[in-house]
């Protein structure tokens, strides 16, 4: 087992298999030996114990609940601390010397690099670990943006760029899948700002041509095919969906407003052209992630098709259609996706017996 | 500690190296612009809610342009701002900072205001202290509200040429006391030709910047749109100095200290990048 989120399915699939064989004996369908049950017993706590020593897995439903609400807490934590931190700094700077000022701006995310680096030895659970690791990463941030101010520099997108790359090393040091956004966004708006720097543009203003996101997108959406991400739990959906939202965002702006993109049409041609683009995008996503079975992409695709669809009703109806007439076409098309939703599953469920058939198994 | 956390401390360590050896390299040689500021260019930060905790001081760069239509409109009074779009910025001078003008007049046409699809060009900004432009705008000014005071004695009873007046002295005074003196007269793409042509290190300030053209109905137009830099950072000792002489005077309102004279003087200097630091407070 190579990480923590196989290692929980696994855990996941012996609590299934104990549920089922319950209800197998309740239903008098099997019922299995003494001799049998302590062997299969055996064999499960003997791999949960293992998985649990190298992972620190959820092994039952209570501790599932309470590994959520630890994840929660280290999330709000971070960013709490994270602006204390911030705040600390601007409620005392003025009143510490240049040279004091720039020590404590290194040294703190060294510090709690540092910091980072020792409890990940004596922590199993990684929670508190991912919290400074986030913490470091906010220093990190708040050094650059501070020399900038103290030295009174010229803002650089470079800066982008080093926290991207900081960000990228965190997440895969200590696997925080929060620090691996941050990395992908940075790096996003670094791409975009060098992209919109080769058509003249100055990189403060990268923000006012959405196309200049598309490439970056792109990239990022591929970046698990090129790089084995197999010992980091969660990381390639991440990159999928962040893909996703970066491409989708920029088309959903430039169908409503034309003016923002590059192409020299009018304004209308473009915002159709990106309506169209915005549906078989989306379109294509779904039918991708079902292929591929990334539920991520599926749900992403879902959520920007339904969206490219209520905007462009809005933008028929909303003035000449009465509200009650325009909520029930919102309505309608509702359920006409549902019908669309349940026809694609029960064909991919007939599909699977197909196969399930072809392979000689009851289905 | 592991790979990545090796790499991610060196990558710390150099980036600070990068920056600290940037700063250095701005201050280091002969300083390559000294002026001294006073409160009118360099004001006060607002202090808002959300800021009111930040002990640090940064003061404001306040900047002008002298524009077209000067002294033009009933009401137009004698306030300057760096909103307006210099007489100088003429489309020559837009072609030489690197605006295409052409393709902009070729490309035109579905819309008037194609604002959003006109790129900004980056340039350096040279800003004259206290130097003619400022001292001709002032002049006439005081030419235009000569010819006003002229037009009330014939009509004296004219309630609204006397509150027009009224205003208008006003505005003059602020142009006289409080409004900056430092002007947007020239920019230019190469430091050196900018640093040939405006010789007096005293008097001249060059800074980032951006140029924005613009369409009006008719002409392609451009104004300034920023400078990089429009706060500069007050280090101790004399951020301490400059509380003392100000006494730490909250400023919510922009236009609440716009009467007052000036209370203090900032020398700053420039280096080999235009990064401008502070050596030096006064009391004036």
């Amino acid at each position: 087992m190579d990480n923590k989120f196989k290692a929980q399915q696994r855990a996941d699939q012996i609590q299934a298999f104990n549920d089922e064989i319950k209800c197998l004996k309740d239903d008098d369908v099997l019922v299995l030996d003494d001799e049998q049950r302590t062997s299969i017993s055996h064999y499960h706590t003997s791999i949960l114990e293992k998985l649990t020593n190298q992972f620190d897995i959820d092994t039952n439903t209570k501790q599932k609940q309470l590994s959520t609400g630890m994840k929660v807490a280290s999330f709000a934590g971070a960013l709490a601390l994270a602006a204390s931190i911030f705040f600390l700094f601007y409620q005392f700077w003025g009143y510490l010397t240049t040279t004091v000022q720039v020590f404590i701006l290194i040294a703190a995310p060294l510090t709690t690099l540092l910091l980072t680096h020792l409890i990940s030895q004596r922590e199993s659970t990684g929670y508190f670990t991912k919290l400074i690791a986030m913490v470091s990463f906010a220093c990190f941030v708040l050094n650059l943006v501070m020399l900038g101010q103290i030295f009174n520099i010229t803002p650089s997108d470079k800066a982008l760029l080093a926290w991207a790359i900081y960000g990228f090393l965190l997440a895969y040091a200590f696997d925080v899948r929060l620090l691996l956004a941050m990395a992908i966004l940075s790096l996003a708006a670094f791409i975009a700002a060098r992209v919109g720097s080769w058509s003249g543009m100055y990189w403060i203003h990268t923000g006012e041509r959405p196309e200049n996101l598309l490439l970056p997108a792109l990239i990022i959406f591929s970046v698990p095919m090129w790089f084995n991400q197999k010992n980091f739990s969660g990381f390639p959906p991440i990159y999928r969906v962040f893909g996703c939202i970066l491409f989708l965002i920029p088309v959903l702006i430039l169908s409503n407003w034309g003016g923002g993109s590059y192409l020299n049409f009018s304004h209308d041609f473009i915002e159709g052209f990106y309506q169209l683009v915005g549906f078989a995008t989306s379109a294509a996503l779904i039918a991708l992630g079902i292929k591929k079975q990334w539920s991520d992409v599926v749900n992403t695709g879902n959520v920007f098709f339904v969206l490219f669809l209520y905007t462009k009703l809005f933008d028929w109806w909303w003035e000449i259609m009465p509200k009650y007439l325009f909520f029930l076409v919102i309505a309608l098309s509702s359920i006409l996706l549902l019908f669309i939703y349940k026809r694609l599953r029960e064909q991919s469920q007939s599909a699977g017996q197909k196969v399930d058939q072809g392979n000689g198994s009851v289905s | 500690m592991n790979k990545q956390a090796i790499v991610a401390a060196a990558l710390l360590v150099l980036v600070n190296i990068i920056v600290l050896a940037g700063v250095t390299y701005n201050r280091s040689g002969d300083i390559e612009q000294s002026i001294n500021l006073t409160e009118r260019e360099l004001s006060l930060p607002y202090r808002s809610y959300s800021n009111k905790e930040n002990s640090g001081l940064s003061l404001r760069l306040n900047w002008n342009v002298i524009p077209t239509n000067t002294f033009k409109g009933k009401y137009r009074r004698y306030h300057l701002s760096n909103y307006s779009n210099p007489a100088w910025l003429t489309e020559d001078k837009q072609k030489e900072l690197g605006v295409d003008v052409d393709k902009i007049k070729k490309d035109r046409g579905f819309k008037d205001y194609e604002y959003e699809k006109l790129n900004i060009e980056e340039i350096i900004v040279v800003l004259e202290y206290d130097g003619e432009s400022f001292k001709n705008f002032l002049k006439q000014a005081e030419k235009d509200i000569e010819k006003e005071r002229e037009d009330v004695k014939k009509n004296i009873d004219n309630k609204e040429l006397n509150k027009q007046l009224k205003n208008k002295e006003k505005s003059l005074y602020k142009l006289k006391t409080s409004e900056s003196r430092l002007i947007a007269i020239d920019a230019g793409r190469d430091l050196q030709t900018l640093r040939a042509k405006y010789k007096d290190s005293n008097k001249y300030l060059m800074l980032r910047g951006e140029l924005k053209p613009y369409w009006t109905k008719k002409k392609l137009v451009a104004r300034i749109n920023k400078v990089f830099i429009s706060n500069v950072h007050i280090p101790l000792p004399y951020s301490n100095e400059i509380n003392e002489i100000t006494k730490r005077e909250e400023t919510n309102n922009r236009y609440k200290n716009r009467e007052k004279k000036p209370r203090y003087q900032v020398e700053l200097k420039q280096g080999k990048r235009l990064e401008p630091w502070v050596d030096g407070v006064k009391r004036l």
